[in-house]
């Protein structure tokens, strides 16, 4: 049975810190787990709000957006590319402030098409948002691996482990 | 059809410049049209890609968030304020760089329930996502007027030209 | 700029109006174009309407899904196979009777992933729903033609007019 490289998280983090998107919007990956589940969090800031309060909505997909990515990333074939199909948002709840953590899981992982569903949540627990998103899996593109090494930051530690 | 007061426009325009999010990911609202149409723009720069190049689809999901916020405003009654129930954004293709142009269409001005449209082109008019979104009329939550009176930049003059 | 064949048309009209279920739901493709095409529904009590007085939202949904499918068709190439990878629905309005008038549109015609929309309105031009759908082209799906073959039923005329 195959699992996830606790070496290989580490890096996919670290190159997930490094995107530019990520520095500009401040999110942060903070686990994969095998089967398909990733963890994201943000601290918002001013920089987030809408003037008539609240977090600007944007907010709320890119994490959706980014950790449905990253839950299909950690259930992929490490030879692997995929690529964003589709979004959808539900909004439910409002921020006040503090952090706001994403748990993204796979539904389905098809030959081309992959589902993932994200809960957005607040530090109290409370869910502000639920989220799908379909991806899907590109031969020939770049993968995270071939990207890291040619960012330079190789070796890249192999994705899977058998155990 | 109201006629918007292009006064209310450009003041609205202002506005949305300051808003924190929206100065962050650098989306700028150009325009909004009677009959509840928006224009918004955003340049493409290193910020705003992933690693593997071509632009995070966050910011096609801001982008239509936005558009179709604004598109709604644009003709809704002055006094009610608005907030996106959900969106749906479709990637239909890559922009290579440069300049995102977005037009959002309200599609439907309900009394509670609204629903609007948006369309992202880069600069050779390629369409490289369509977006929809619900978003509720909600008397009592603060309008864009509102919190430019108390936060900045200063009251708006009237939204509409009777 | 490519020209649909209108034998072509009118046989993808009677080879849709021959589906089971559009059949049974008495829903109609009455026009198919470049990108576009209409789909229409005489509303009646007995099949059509819940106890609410107004059209059931499944019939909203059938219109979206034939509406957006058929408009992608209009346009698509002639040896396409499509699937459709989701709908969605966002329901508008109500209307007592009368005829539904479904205008679907292409959105973008991609290489393997298509967006089309559907506006569903009432008699008077009210928007009673609004959707979109995703579809897949792919070369293993079947054709239009593979279902007629199968069947033993001769070829539609050729797609498009070489102009």
């Amino acid at each position: 049975m195959r699992e996830l490289n606790p070496e290989h998280v580490k890096a996919a983090i670290e190159y997930c810190g490094h995107a530019p998107f990520s520095k500009l919007i401040s999110f942060r990956l903070t686990a994969l787990e095998k089967g398909g589940v990733s963890r994201l969090e943000l601290d918002l800031q001013d920089k987030h709000m809408n003037p008539e309060g609240g977090p600007h909505g944007g907010v709320y997909a890119i994490m959706v957006d980014e950790a449905a990515w990253w839950a299909v990333y950690a259930a992929l074939d490490e030879d692997a590319a995929h690529t964003t199909v589709d979004l959808h948002v539900d909004d439910l709840g409002k921020a006040m402030g503090g952090t706001l953590y994403a748990e993204a899981r796979v539904k389905k992982m098809g030959r081309t098409i992959c589902l993932a569903e994200c809960d957005v949540r607040d530090a109290c627990g409370k869910l502000l948002v639920h989220g799908t998103s379909k991806l899907m899996v590109v031969p020939g593109l770049a993968t995270v691996a071939q990207t890291m090494a040619k960012l330079g930051l190789s070796p890249v530690p192999p994705k899977f482990m058998e155990v | 059809m109201r006629k918007l007061n292009p006064e209310h426009v450009a003041a609205a325009i202002a506005y949305s410049a300051q808003v924190p999010f929206l100065k962050l990911a650098a989306v700028c609202l150009t325009g909004l049209e009677d009959g509840g149409i928006s224009r918004m723009e955003l340049t493409l720069d290193e910020r705003h890609m992933n690693p593997e190049g071509g632009p995070h689809g966050g910011v096609y999901a801001t982008l239509v968030d936005s558009a179709t916020w604004w598109a709604v405003y644009a003709a809704l009654q002055e006094d009610v304020g608005h907030t996106t129930l959900d969106l749906h954004v479709d990637d239909l293709g890559r922009a290579l760089g440069g300049t995102l142009f977005v037009e959002g269409r309200c599609v439907k001005l309900g009394r509670t329930i609204c629903q609007a449209e948006a369309f992202i082109r880069d600069e050779s008019g390629k369409l490289v996502v369509h977006g929809t979104s619900k978003l509720m009329v909600v008397p009592g939550i603060p309008t864009i007027s509102q919190a430019a009176e108390k936060t900045g930049p200063g009251p708006m003059p009237p939204k509409y030209l009777d | 700029m490519r020209k649909l064949n209108p034998a072509h048309i009118e046989g993808a009209k009677a080879f849709a109006n021959a589906i089971p279920c559009l059949n049974w739901l008495d829903i109609k493709v009455t026009d198919i174009t470049l990108g576009g095409c209409q789909v229409e529904v005489l509303l009646q009590p007995h099949k059509h309407m819940t106890p609410f007085n107004g059209p059931y939202g499944g019939l909203y949904a059938s219109l979206v899904d034939s509406a957006t499918w058929w408009a992608i068709y209009g346009e698509a190439d002639e040896d396409a196979g499509f699937a459709t990878l989701d709908v969605h629905v966002d329901d508008l309005g109500m209307t007592g009777g009368g005829r539904l008038i479904t205008e679907g549109r292409r959105v973008k015609l991609g290489r393997s992933i298509c967006v089309a929309e559907a506006f569903v309105r009432d008699e008077a031009g009210k928007l009673l729903a609004h959707g979109t759908s995703k579809v897949m082209i792919a070369p293993n799906l079947p054709t239009i033609d593979d279902v007629l073959q199968q069947r033993g039923e001769p070829r539609l005329p050729p797609k498009f007019l070489d102009v």
